[in-house]
């Protein structure tokens, strides 16, 4: 069968059209990557005691440490949610358990606290801290408050959020916070 | 063709979008088009309506399209594949469209998808379409609910096979539609503890159109007007049984929940070769919810991603001018195009729309634009559309098959 000119002119127009189409995605890039490293400035790590992360349904999935002389554990502590509260210093950590890939729990919690109370979302990216477990982190800021969102996928699909909270900037990426999330790690 | 879940696409039974258009009560618009209809004998006695320039059911049989292409998805990234529409087929009055993509902007979705349209039952005044699909999402980009959500995507990861069935009835040269839809989907998704289980579960919606224009699939004068409704789905039919878990991939907010979508377009000639389209939507979701924010319905504008704009109410507004270059050519094209070539149609689009959870005016506060032009390949059966829009987040484009309204 011959095929005409014209329609070939009618292909080749489909076609580039098709092409025309797949200009642009819809994928937001991430900023962040690399090491977590130690965290800037606040007061002197001493020893970390150990606090496990469990399973809604009670199994461990993994363990964490916390300066006991900065944090003190709030809530049902040993369980799947939890906080490190730091009065003195304004700086909370809160712990909730996710299911799935750990990037979408933190990204949508992000987008709702956008949503429902104002924050500006900053950056976004995996870390990875000391123990090599990744965390994938979102910062976020209202005036008067800075929190950083870490999601990490501890077990199978499941894993802990870790809420970072504080009163500045700085506090945020204190050397007692990243002491506790390097020290998150699988079991 | 398109894949649609009955309760949120908000498409008819020729997979074009419904719409709706009023600021009324659960009722008052699906009595207002009931009452539409029994005055529908007198209006056309006096003429009010243009009539068909072709019978529909006449049109010419195994008119078909096959486009191998790269194309975009506006929120759900960019795919390799075919894309295929066939009308008629072998004169049964039969159609059927197909869609087979990888995608290769990293959002890792495989798509295998065809649907049959209006298989007979009886004659062509009542069919049933089926459709089916295998899906998996692997990195799709989703977006919070609400009128205030920021533009800021999450990953979306499934896994489901998808089944649809619609009977639809179509009176007086289809100007008179009614259809139910009844859609299964069967999926994987992950308990708190990250089990993997399985999601089954059922939706069904109801819808009724009125169609007085001159052409079912390019009008160019008249009305249409259309209205869906979700339904309270089954717990079990021919597709299978519900899980029981509380899992619904198909519905993201409670079983109280009612969506209604309703929409009017108008098509008017004005000069030789210009028309001009004004489209009208507007959803609704009534009842309550345990969620936070409930959705209605997406805004349908093409300039952001879809899924972009959402909440309890919505309304959108567009105008759009088409260009028509008549051809009259036949396209014969050995495995991948069979049929003629109408027109070569290019079309400029402003649209507007806005969500809110309440209803009232701020509807109409801050609202959503964009702007862009498209080509549309016209076939006597067949309408292959390519739309670049643009708004102040991004560019979009799509490539699909039908025009937008």
């Amino acid at each position: 069968m011959i095929v005409s000119r014209s329609q070939i002119a009618v292909v080749a127009l489909l076609v580039a059209l098709g092409g025309l189409s797949a200009c642009g995605s819809d994928k937001q890039t991430d900023k962040l990557s690399g090491d977590l490293g130690p965290g800037l400035g606040g007061p002197a790590v001493s020893s970390l005691t150990a606090l496990d992360l469990t399973k809604p349904d009670g199994s461990v999935i993994g363990s964490l440490g916390y300066d006991a002389a900065f944090f003190t554990p709030t809530g049902p502590t040993g369980t799947f949610q939890a906080a490190l509260s730091s009065p003195a210093y304004g700086i909370t950590i809160g712990l909730s358990h996710i299911s799935g890939r750990p990037d979408t729990p933190c990204r949508f919690n992000a987008a709702v606290l956008a949503r429902d109370a104002a924050y500006q979302i900053g950056d976004t990216g995996f870390r990875t801290n000391a123990s090599g477990q990744d965390l994938y982190e979102v910062d976020l800021s209202v005036p008067g408050t800075y929190l950083r969102l870490y999601c990490a996928k501890l077990r199978e699909n499941v894993g802990m959020q870790f809420t970072v909270a504080a009163n500045s900037p700085d506090k945020v990426g204190w050397m007692q916070v990243h002491a506790t999330l390097n020290s998150v790690r699988a079991q | 063709m398109v894949l649609d879940a009955p309760h949120e696409s908000g498409t008819d039974s020729r997979g074009n979008r419904i719409v709706l258009s009023c600021r009324c009560s659960r009722w008052s618009g699906a009595l207002a088009v009931v009452l539409l209809a029994l005055l529908l004998p007198g209006l056309a006695r006096a003429q009010i309506f243009p009539e068909r320039r072709r019978d529909y059911d006449a049109r010419p049989p195994n008119e078909y399209l096959i486009i191998p292409a790269v194309a975009s998805l506006p929120g759900f990234g960019v795919f390799v594949g075919v894309i295929a529409s066939g009308s008629n087929l072998f004169d049964t009055g039969m159609n059927v469209g197909a869609g087979g993509a990888e995608s290769i902007s990293g959002s890792d979705i495989h798509l295998q998808a065809i649907a049959f349209q209006e298989i007979p039952i009886w004659e062509r005044t009542l069919t049933f379409d089926y459709q089916l699909a295998d899906i998996k999402l692997g990195n799709l980009q989703g977006r919070a609910p609400g009128r205030n959500a920021p533009n800021f995507t999450y990953p979306i990861t499934q896994e489901f096979f998808f089944q649809l069935v619609r009977p639809t009835l179509r009176l007086w040269e289809r100007r008179i539609t009614v259809a139910y839809s009844l859609g299964y989907v069967n999926g994987f998704t992950v308990d708190e503890n990250g089990n993997e289980i399985t999601s089954r579960n059922h939706a069904s919606s109801a819808s009724f159109a009125l169609d007085f224009t001159d052409d079912v699939v390019n009008p160019v004068k008249g009305m249409r007007f259309s209205y869906q409704t979700s339904l309270t789905p089954p717990t079990s039919s021919f597709f299978g049984t519900n899980s029981g878990n509380a899992r619904n991939l198909l519905a993201s907010s409670g079983a109280n929940i009612t969506r209604e979508q309703y929409e009017m377009t108008g098509y008017v000639p004005v000069l030789e070769r210009w028309d001009l389209v004004g489209n009208v939507q507007y959803f609704q979701a009534v009842g309550d919810s345990n969620s936070a924010v409930v959705t209605g319905g997406s805004l349908q504008l093409r300039g952001y991603p879809g899924g972009r704009w959402s909440d309890r109410y919505g309304v959108t507004g567009a105008f759009e001018a088409r260009y028509t270059i008549p051809m009259f050519r036949r396209l014969e094209i050995p495995y991948l195009a069979h049929g003629i070539i109408e027109g070569l149609q290019l079309a400029a689009f402003y649209e507007q729309g806005q969500v809110s959870p309440t209803r009232d005016n701020s509807l109409f506060t801050s609202m959503h634009s964009d702007y862009g032009g498209g080509v549309r390949l016209i076939l006597k059966s067949i309408v292959v559309r390519f739309d670049v829009a643009l708004s102040d987040e991004t560019t979009t484009t799509a490539l699909t098959i039908n025009q937008p309204f």
